[in-house]
């Protein structure tokens, strides 16, 4: 955090234009500015043609293909449209963690996706979450709206537990125009976060999920005989510490990030792990390579 | 296998190891609070590991603490092997006597190898045998029959004893009754030539060549009793029928220094006088060297003292008596002083100034504070009691036959001496302790009528007057008178074996030779100390001091191949490394690895 307080100070603000030029670079194929929906649509660009089924919009039928093949062939197009974004940032106890906090790393990336989003004229929505939605800030688009999303980013607090499916089911409860889901979390829930992602994927969101964790949290530093206890929910945990328990301890958060990981590969879903003893612009950039923020 | 402890011992065992155990676990470190972010996953690493490996982990640890307990148990036990024997009663007799010191070859001992016979007994001995281990000089004289420990602190306490008479010990009761499963005797047959039947005989016995000193002794000569000479005995005991040259040396104080070459038959002693003319006042020590192969050096050398040979500074009270002081001026070395009849020398004259002080007449109520010799007839608390009235006597020597010499006497006769007179000390006084540690020396079983003390100061009395007898008038008197004088006043030299010497002294200290004070006992009025080695032992205390010449001076203990049991082969070695001995160690040491490494497994987590 800089010395007035803010996360986005001048040096954040030439790391995030570091990013824009990076994730311009990796994507030179895609046209700024727009973003093609997986619908199909009613938009301006060919994507694919089809056979012609009873029912379908006469319009769109290619009439040269009808005089050259006898068969009646209709024109398939991709939906233009604005691509909301939600970022869902977790403000639980848990995220205070880490030098620096895995808070403020999630904040900075927030800033940084919500600055390519708005420079893209995407739609931005950013909720802070925890054992319920907590503020959120509501769907802007114009890349004068990013100064809002900074201030709302700096203003927010930890505290509490987490609960993602409780959050997904109020927030994706109401309807919401489709688009794209980003959580920004430790992912230490302790409901089922599948159940959670279920949610998104049921509306037809897109999803990335991003686990930040601190090195501490990867590779545990602890004295031979420990009483850990969880700063969310207060119990406690006595431990012996040996190697062995260390390597058991690292396996089952591999197993952990696993199952999260499969999740959304199984459903197409994005995922990225995030370490806070990285430069969190390397973390959004790898967010960048999996295709599916920028189009 | 068996087990030499009892299931009491077992019980304590089972008990104890269960409750090192126990604690082991207890002591635990207290856990140091962390907080972490969360704990959803040391939960499911938690949860798995308890399912699992805490039920192994446990079983382990159980299986470990169950096998040290085990083996704690078995220590305990003493186990013995299958096969080791069935318990029984074994009675060790082990000869102690001075030969048992001899060189037995490899660097031992006679004693050393009969020790191990005697180890190797009692360890490879079945569960619950017991003891019982005697020795020839009589130090174990109880009947007791004891455990294989016991047996064994008891021949380690044991080794050959030089001062005492050896025997071997009654066994009719052990025999007879069958309360011994075994007797066994080992010794070398020396000193203790029979074996009784029933008695199994192990011998250490090894023949060994020896040459000692059996004899050696400092005394004035007789036509000089300011001159000594030294008398000393050496023998050669050897297979070899040729004789040997010993060389004998003696040494003295202030660098004198003697050195001879004798030419010794073998088991003839030889008998040689040294003059001692160089010789200042001292101690004086022989030592033969040079005869080959030597199986006993205790008797390689012997002490002695040299007497003094200042002036005598000699106070002469009492009545008039032309004969003390005719004698005494004939003495070179006194210088006398005559303290005039009917004074009281006590008062005019300072005791303290004289070596000696001689009284003719009626003693002084009170014992002088410096040596006394007085010749006169009546009665002190401080002079043996007397028989009462007065008669004539011959003044006869010796008293007794079969008695040394008392110094004042040696090689003294009083010839025809007659005295009259006579108020004769009580016979009776001499074995009474209480009436002051007095000796007759002259007279006879009815009339006393010269007696000697040492303690607490050194008296010569006559039970008469000097000037009624003949006595001065005998050729030896000067004589008597010279060697009276010198033992009055010399420093005080007793002559010991080796072993324990006892000196009737007040509260004092021993020191050897090199100064340094050797661990001494009070028994009664008696200080006790152990001469292990022959040396001149200093004893002082109550303004007294004692010089103790101890040295070996046995011609049965010089004599080392006299053996009865000469013609038989000696015992092997005993087998080493016995089982019981071994095993228990083993065990015991095994269960402390397993604890140590359970605790250290369990507190360092290597297995948790």
């Amino acid at each position: 955090m800089s010395e007035d307080g803010t996360l986005f100070d001048a040096e954040f603000m030439e790391r995030i234009e570091y990013l824009k030029l990076m994730a311009t670079r990796m994507l030179p194929s895609r046209h700024r500015g727009e973003h093609r929906a997986r619908k199909r649509g009613t938009g301006i660009e060919l994507a694919d043609y089809r056979p012609y089924v009873d029912g379908d919009d006469t319009r769109d039928v290619d009439w040269k293909a009808f005089l050259r093949l006898d068969k009646l062939v209709l024109r398939v197009f991709d939906e233009e449209a604005d691509l909301p974004v939600y970022l869902f940032v977790d403000q639980s106890a848990s995220m205070r963690f880490g030098d620096p906090p895995k808070f403020d790393y999630a904040r900075k990336m927030a800033g940084a996706l919500s600055y390519i989003a708005l420079m893209n004229h995407d739609l931005i929505s950013i909720a802070w979450y925890g054992p319920r939605i907590g503020e959120w800030m509501p769907p802007k688009r114009g890349r004068n709206q990013i100064y809002r999303a900074f201030r709302f980013l700096d203003a927010g607090e930890t505290g509490g537990g987490t609960s993602l499916n409780q959050c997904f089911r109020a927030f994706f409860g109401s309807r919401r125009k489709r688009g794209l889901a980003v959580v920004l979390s430790d992912l230490m829930d302790p409901e089922d976060l599948l159940a959670a992602f279920d949610h998104c994927r049921y509306q037809k969101h897109d999803l990335v999920v991003v686990q930040i964790l601190t090195p501490d949290e990867q590779d545990p530093r602890l004295p031979d005989e420990a009483l850990l206890t969880d700063v969310e929910d207060g119990s406690e945990r006595r431990v012996r510490v040996t190697p062995r328990l260390l390597a058991r301890y690292r396996e089952a958060l591999e197993a952990h990030r696993r199952e999260v990981k499969d999740y959304c590969s199984r459903y197409g879903f994005g995922f990225a792990l995030a370490s806070t003893g990285v430069p969190f612009e390397e973390a959004v950039l790898d967010i960048f390579k999996q295709d599916r923020f920028i189009r | 296998m068996g087990f030499a402890a009892a299931p009491l011992a077992i019980l304590i065992g089972v008990l104890l190891t269960g409750a090192v155990v126990l604690v082991l676990y207890w002591v635990r470190p207290e856990p140091q609070p962390i907080t972490v972010p969360s704990n959803l996953i040391w939960r499911r690493v938690l949860d798995e590991r308890r399912r699992r490996e805490d039920f192994w982990r446990w079983l382990i640890s159980l299986l470990v603490a169950l096998l040290a307990s085990l083996a704690v148990v078995l220590a305990l036990s003493e186990p013995a092997p299958a096969g080791a024997g069935a318990g029984g009663r074994v009675v060790l007799v082990l000869d102690t006597s001075p030969t048992m010191a001899a060189a037995a070859g490899g660097g031992t001992t006679r004693w050393d190898r009969a020790a191990d016979h005697a180890r190797g007994i009692l360890e490879s001995a079945g569960p619950g045998t017991e003891f019982l281990i005697l020795d020839t000089a009589g130090q174990r004289g109880g009947r007791s029959f004891d455990d294989r420990r016991a047996g064994l602190e008891a021949v380690a306490a044991l080794g050959p004893v030089f001062d005492a008479e050896h025997a071997l010990p009654d066994l009719a009761d052990l025999l007879d009754s069958e309360a011994a499963t075994e007797v066994v005797l080992i010794g070398d047959g020396v000193r203790i030539p029979e074996v009784p039947d029933g008695v199994r005989a192990i011998s250490v016995f090894e023949p060994v060549d020896n040459a000692g000193i059996t004899a050696f002794d400092v005394r004035p000569l007789p036509t000089d009793p300011g001159r000594f000479e030294a008398f000393v005995e050496v023998v050669r005991h050897t297979a070899s029928p040729d004789a040997s040259v010993l060389v004998l040396q003696i040494d003295g104080a202030a660098g004198a220094s003697v050195r001879r070459t004798l030419r010794v038959e073998p088991g003839v002693p030889r008998g040689e006088t040294v003059p001692l003319a160089g010789f200042v006042s001292g101690p004086v020590r022989a030592v033969i060297a040079g005869a080959g192969a030597d199986g006993l050096a205790a008797d390689d050398v012997a002490h002695a003292y040299v007497p003094s040979r200042n002036r005598l500074r000699v106070l002469l009270t009492g009545e008039e008596s032309p004969y003390w002081e005719a004698a005494l001026r004939l003495d070179p070395r006194v210088s006398l002083t005559r303290a005039p009849e009917g004074a009281d020398p006590f008062a005019d004259f300072d005791p303290g100034a004289f070596d000696l002080v001689v009284i003719e007449g009626d003693p002084p109520p009170e014992a002088p504070p410096r040596p006394v010799l007085i010749a006169g007839s009546g009665s002190a608390d401080w002079l043996p009691p007397r028989l009462g009235g007065t008669t004539e006597a011959a003044v006869t020597l010796p008293m007794r036959s079969g008695r040394e010499p008392h110094p004042a006497l040696s090689g003294v006769d009083f010839g025809d001496a007659l005295a009259r007179e006579v108020d004769a000390f009580d016979p009776a006084a001499e074995a009474d302790p209480g009436r002051g540690g007095w000796r007759i020396l002259a007279g006879d079983a009815r009339l006393g009528l010269l007696a000697a003390r040492e303690q607490p100061l050194r008296v010569l009395a006559f039970a008469f007057p000097l000037a009624r007898s003949n006595l001065a008038l005998q050729p030896d008197f000067p004589v008597f008178l010279s060697r009276a004088l010198s033992w009055l006043t010399d420093v005080e030299v007793r002559r010991s074996g080796l072993g324990a010497v006892r000196v009737t002294i007040a509260e004092g200290g021993v020191f050897d030779a090199e100064g340094r004070e050797v661990p001494s006992r009070r028994i009664g009025s008696d200080l006790s100390f152990q001469a292990d080695l022959p040396s001149l032992y200093y004893v002082a205390g109550g303004g007294r001091e004692v010089v103790v010449a101890a040295s070996l001076l046995d011609r049965a203990a010089s004599d080392l191949n006299r053996s009865a049991w000469a013609g038989e082969p000696s015992a092997a070695a005993p087998p080493g490394s016995p089982p019981v001995a071994t095993l228990w160690p083993i065990l015991a040491l095994f269960a402390l690895v397993l604890l140590v490494v359970e605790w250290v497994a369990f507190h360092r987590h290597v297995t948790v």
